[in-house]
């Protein structure tokens, strides 16, 4: 198996022609056959690269998309039947910005359903799997580009985080996930999900890979008006910056009975690595954890009901034939074109936005909401500089277990969705496999400060790194 | 009508007025009334995967002005919302509008009924800004309906009154006065028959001094001001005629059918709306300056009834001409600017309610549009005032200006002499006119002697056949006069 | 609180879905579960100030308004009917709507167009 700390990327960076091909080759690779990962739902027809000539930091890099993020050639489908074929007459920001910058869309990634899920089992084009093993999943609703970085096709590629799915992937799949600040990147082009949790992240074999991606995506974008004009600073020279003397705080909250005990041991270790280079840790408490899950699974699906109330069969996607009123077409279509899992949400989200409903749940959801940004407020305020925790309760889950259990699908979320809620930036980064299954620590930081999480999501990186790479197990 | 001098109605008005901005709400489409259809899109209000809103800052401006205009205390913070709800012209399954925390809150509308002093305040509860749905045609292809988003997005502010009318007559004051006000402010040209303004009303009935409101219903689908009054007349009749024959009035909403001339229910199961408002995550609060909403503020022009008053007490003119010369901006500035030469407002008055109007509804055109300028009308006033051309002749020259484009200064004293058309005054001529007349018709001279004052006109018509309509009326009268008395 | 069969088949009718008796029973029994979960959110001593919002600009920043240079990310024409399921003469189509049918929360006018 591919070790993915070593860095396919190295192959991958010299020559835009050369390494496209290579990377095309590679993705046919790994997709095909019974044993297929099906990372990809659609690959790059251009022979020409596209990208800059010899210019820009990600010259003749190749990157792969996740299937939400508009891109002009290839289709964008959502993982959604709805949306099969869609051909986008606009790109999204981030990969105009991507392409501007030298770097080549190889393809694009299987996900959950319009990023409904966490595990890739919610596509309509089946499920992908696990590089590190066929029989698990490799996470979500990013899994497609997770699996892609970790099959050694990509060094880096862009997903989508509301509540998890670039970081629970990332640690499933054992490469690095980052959800920057929520505003940070634009998310014109990015097929909303739920509006104020959705940010578009990115996933490296390294950190220094999943950084520079992210460097180039983020910035101001006059298109999106949530999008916060700030200055990117270079994540990439921050990165040796290390944690001697920062304060990383450990919340209690997230050692819960909920964690494997294989988990919790590797995190252990994680930890103490982090203090052999040099920080100071610290027990904190952040007491409204108990109730994110609950408030993300209001909020997402209602924003989400709302988001996907434009997919009607009237302008593009399906349309389902021989509707005899408008009503008709659009049940059918909807009904038609929308998965399980996504006429779930739809129902809860705007069950809880319903007349009657309205204020206990979507009200109340939004409030608590509050209370969780505030327990973030107070531990940056009392002089904490990072929190870190364990990115997911287990490693990866058998294809097939969960997702007929959509409450334990949710559950899997329980340490990413804080970040979505309080829009702070969080990374997650391998730590020691658990039974040969890839396991990820999560760095979160105080809004705008990727910088200072990358640099100890990087730390750590090298402490792994320093002994000989990960241990097996 | 059923009338019933016991129950008195009580109405609401919901009115949606169009922006006249050059882009739409939340995207940079040019908005565009007549393209052909689908034209003026683009992925953010055709409601694609992946787009996004960002507003219009124009169209905050003008609708911060409007609330300033109708004495609306505007709010530093407002909230755009999301209207959730299906219909084909509504791309996104949501309409963005502001519920919870509106732009503004708390008006009013002076409505003054014809002879009234005294102006009725009508209260205005609260304008927000909301984007436009598309169109919907049901009847250009059977079996279809064709829809065409160009509309989609276009800027909207919705005005909702408080239930303050009494009758049909103060709701068109209203809807006149509402009108006439978002054009002086260049907001929007409120034309019902295209759809920049449309009209919704709640109505209900109440016996005299009953506070508590009755059950009400909405009237929608009335396509011109006076339909609005028409389709109220029948509606409180019809509530009126039902509650007397012992009926309840059921809250539904009805539809104005013009050809029919009567309402009719909605033809669809009566099912509450429930919208889902939330807000909308897309787009940040808009948050205002004080200084921002100071300037505008600042900058308004002077509203048309501040203006109507000024013209009574500052022109001496009649509330009634003062009330006609308002009615339109560009029309008051025309008159104005004519004042401004002639230093005579009632004579102007009296050029602009007739002969102006007049020529402006011939034609067509507004006051600005007009080619006679205030300078050229002031010069033609100044020819009669000085006696160059009677009053006939100068309305004559009026067309003539109007139909040569040639409309300033100098252009009626040219025409006068290009068409020879200057009065003759002269007390020779005219007395050998005269008595040429008198000799001409020796009978009627007689019977005017004998007594038939009235030959006088005879006579005045034969001398100014004589000038060809040249001679100065009042001259000839004098001497004419002097004549008959033989 | 329980949520009915009833109470899925009227979401189900508000989101325009299809659900076959199988699936509302499923949704149901769904929901049920998912809400009892959610429930411990009615623990929560709720906080009196008004509630935070992610993503708000700082304050003194204003607000965001488009800029004015910005141009529509355009569609070539023709660009609409590429991917419409029905279209004709430029216009998409939909099954005829019964004029004047009153779907929810029209505005006026465009009920006027269907009596032109």
């Amino acid at each position: 198996m591919e070790d993915p700390g070593g860095g396919p990327g190295n192959e991958q960076t010299n020559g835009g022609g050369s390494g496209l091909s290579r990377a095309l080759a590679r993705a046919r690779a790994v997709d095909e056959g019974p044993e297929g990962l099906n990372c990809f739902l659609s690959l790059s027809q251009a022979l020409d690269p596209g990208g800059e000539e010899g210019g820009g930091p990600l010259a003749g890099v190749p990157v792969a998309v996740k299937d939400n993020i508009c891109t002009l050639e290839l289709p964008t489908t959502c993982g959604s039947r709805f949306l099969e074929g869609y051909e986008s007459p606009f790109q999204a920001t981030v990969v105009r910005k991507v392409r501007e910058a030298g770097g080549f869309v190889v393809g694009k990634t299987n996900m959950d359903e319009f990023g409904m899920g966490s595990s890739t089992e919610n596509s309509a084009y089946g499920p992908t799997r696990n590089p590190r093993d066929p029989s698990r999943v490799p996470g979500g609703s990013s899994g497609g580009s997770a699996a892609a970085v970790a099959a050694g096709v990509v060094p880096c590629a862009l997903g989508s985080d509301t509540g998890g799915s670039v970081r629970q992937p990332a640690a499933f799949c054992g490469v690095v996930g980052v959800k920057p600040t929520y505003g940070r990147v634009s998310r014109y082009g990015l097929v909303a999900f739920a509006s104020s949790l959705d940010q578009i992240g990115t996933f490296g074999a390294t950190v220094e890979d999943a950084a520079r991606l992210l460097e180039v995506a983020a910035g101001h974008d006059p298109r999106d008006a949530t999008s916060a004009r700030r200055s990117v600073p270079s994540f990439v020279d921050a990165l040796d910056d290390g944690v001697k003397g920062k304060v990383i705080g450990i919340p209690r909250e997230y050692l819960t009975e909920a964690l494997d005990p294989g988990v919790a041991t590797s995190f252990a270790q994680a930890r103490e690595r982090l203090r052999e280079a040099g920080a100071i840790l610290r027990d904190v408490s952040l007491p409204h954890t108990r109730y994110a899950v609950p408030t993300y699974y209001i909020l997402a699906p209602a924003e989400a009901s709302s988001n996907l109330a434009r997919f009607d069969g009237i302008r593009y996607g399906v349309r389902a034939l021989g509707s005899g009123s408008t009503r008709e077409v659009y049940e059918a279509s909807r009904s038609q074109g929308f998965g399980a899992e996504v006429v779930r949400r739809i129902i809860l989200g705007t069950f809880a936005l319903s007349a009657g409903y309205h204020d206990e749940y979507y009200e109340r959801a939004q409030k608590v909401r509050s209370l969780i940004c505030r327990d973030f407020r107070r531990i940056w305020a009392e002089g904490v500089d990072l929190l870190f925790t364990p990115t997911s309760p287990t490693p990866a889950f058998p294809l097939g277990e969960r997702v007929r259990d959509p409450l334990a699908m949710y559950l899997s979320d329980i340490f990413t969705v804080t970040a979505n809620l309080a829009g702070i930036p969080a990374v997650s980064v391998p730590i020691d496999p658990v039974q040969g299954l890839p396991c990820g620590g999560q760095f979160l930081a105080p809004p705008w400060e990727e910088t200072r999480m990358l640099a100890g999501a990087a730390a750590l990186e090298r402490s792994y790194a320093s002994d000989g790479g990960l241990s097996h197990g | 009508m059923a009338e019933d001098q016991s129950m008195e109605a009580v109405i609401g008005l919901e009115i949606h007025v169009q922006l006249q901005t050059r882009e739409k709400l939340f995207c940079a489409d040019v908005v565009n009334f007549g393209a052909p259809p689908n034209t003026h899109v683009c992925p953010v209000c055709l409601g694609l995967p992946g787009a996004l809103p960002v507003l219009n800052r124009e169209a905050v401006a003008l609708a911060i002005r409007t609330s300033l205009a109708f004495g609306c205390t505007v709010h530093r913070r407002s909230v755009f919302a999301r209207k959730n709800y299906f219909y084909p012209d509504l791309p996104k399954g949501y309409q963005i509008s502001q519920f919870e925390e509106p732009l503004a809150t708390g008006g009013q509308v002076p409505v003054r009924l014809e002879g009234e002093e005294v102006p009725h305040l009508v209260r205005i509860r609260r304008i927000h800004m909301e984007e436009d749905a598309g169109k919907s045609i049901h009847d250009r292809f059977p079996e279809a309906t064709a829809v065409d988003l160009n509309r989609t997005g276009t800027p909207l502010v919705e005005m909702v009154s408080e239930p303050d009318f009494r009758t049909p007559e103060q709701v068109r004051a209203y809807l006149d006065q509402v009108k006439r006000t978002l054009e002086y402010l260049e907001v929007s040209d409120c034309n019902m028959e295209e759809g920049s303004l449309r009209v919704d009303a709640n109505v209900s009935i109440r016996p005299q001094g009953v506070t508590e409101l009755g059950t009400k219903t909405e009237l929608k689908n009335m396509n011109s001001f006076s339909n609005v009054e028409k389709a109220l007349r029948v509606e409180i009749s019809r509530q009126i005629r039902l509650v007397a024959e012992g009926g309840q009035v059921e809250h539904q909403t009805l539809l104005w059918d013009e050809r029919a001339g009567d309402v009719r229910p909605m033809r669809s199961k009566e099912e509450s709306h429930d919208y889902r408002y939330f807000p909308d995550p897309d787009l940040p609060a808009l948050e205002l300056s004080e200084a921002w909403i100071a300037d505008l503020r600042e900058g308004l022009p002077e509203l048309p009834e501040e203006r109507r008053r000024r013209f009574v007490s500052e022109y001496g003119l009649p509330e009634y001409d003062a009330g006609v010369l308002t009615a339109h901006r560009s029309l008051a500035d025309y008159f104005e600017e004519t004042v401004e030469q002639t230093d005579d407002p009632k004579e102007s008055s009296n050029w602009l309610m007739g002969p102006i109007l007049g020529l402006m509804k011939e034609r067509d055109e507004t006051a600005a549009e007009l080619p006679v300028r205030p300078k050229g009308l002031a010069s033609l006033i100044e020819l009669v005032d000085s006696a160059v051309v009677n009053r006939r002749v100068a309305r004559q020259v009026l067309e003539k200006m109007a139909e040569s484009g040639r409309g300033g200064a100098e252009a009626p004293s040219a025409i006068v002499e290009e068409a020879g058309l200057a009065q003759i005054s002269d007390a020779g001529q005219l007395q050998s006119w005269v008595e040429d007349a008198l000799a001409a018709h020796p009978e009627e001279v007689a019977r005017y002697r004998g007594g038939e004052r009235r030959l006088q006109g005879f006579f005045m018509g034969e001398v100014m056949k004589r000038s060809r309509g040249k001679a100065d009326p009042g001259e000839v009268a004098r001497i004419l006069g002097q004549a008959l008395k033989g | 609180m329980s949520v009915t069969k009833d109470d899925v088949r009227r979401i189900a009718d508000l989101a325009r879905l299809n659900l076959d008796p199988g699936t509302t029973d499923r949704l149901a029994e769904e929901l049920n579960g998912i809400l009892a979960h959610v429930k411990t959110l009615g623990e929560v001593e709720l906080p009196t100030e008004s509630r935070d919002a992610v993503g708000e600009p700082v304050p003194g920043e204003g607000s965001v308004f488009r800029d004015p240079d910005l141009h529509p990310d355009g569609l070539e024409s023709g660009a609409p009917a590429r991917g419409a399921p029905e279209w004709r003469e430029g216009f998409f189509l939909v099954p005829g709507l019964p004029a004047l049918t009153g779907e929810e929360g029209r505005v006026s006018s465009d009920d006027g167009e269907a009596s032109r």
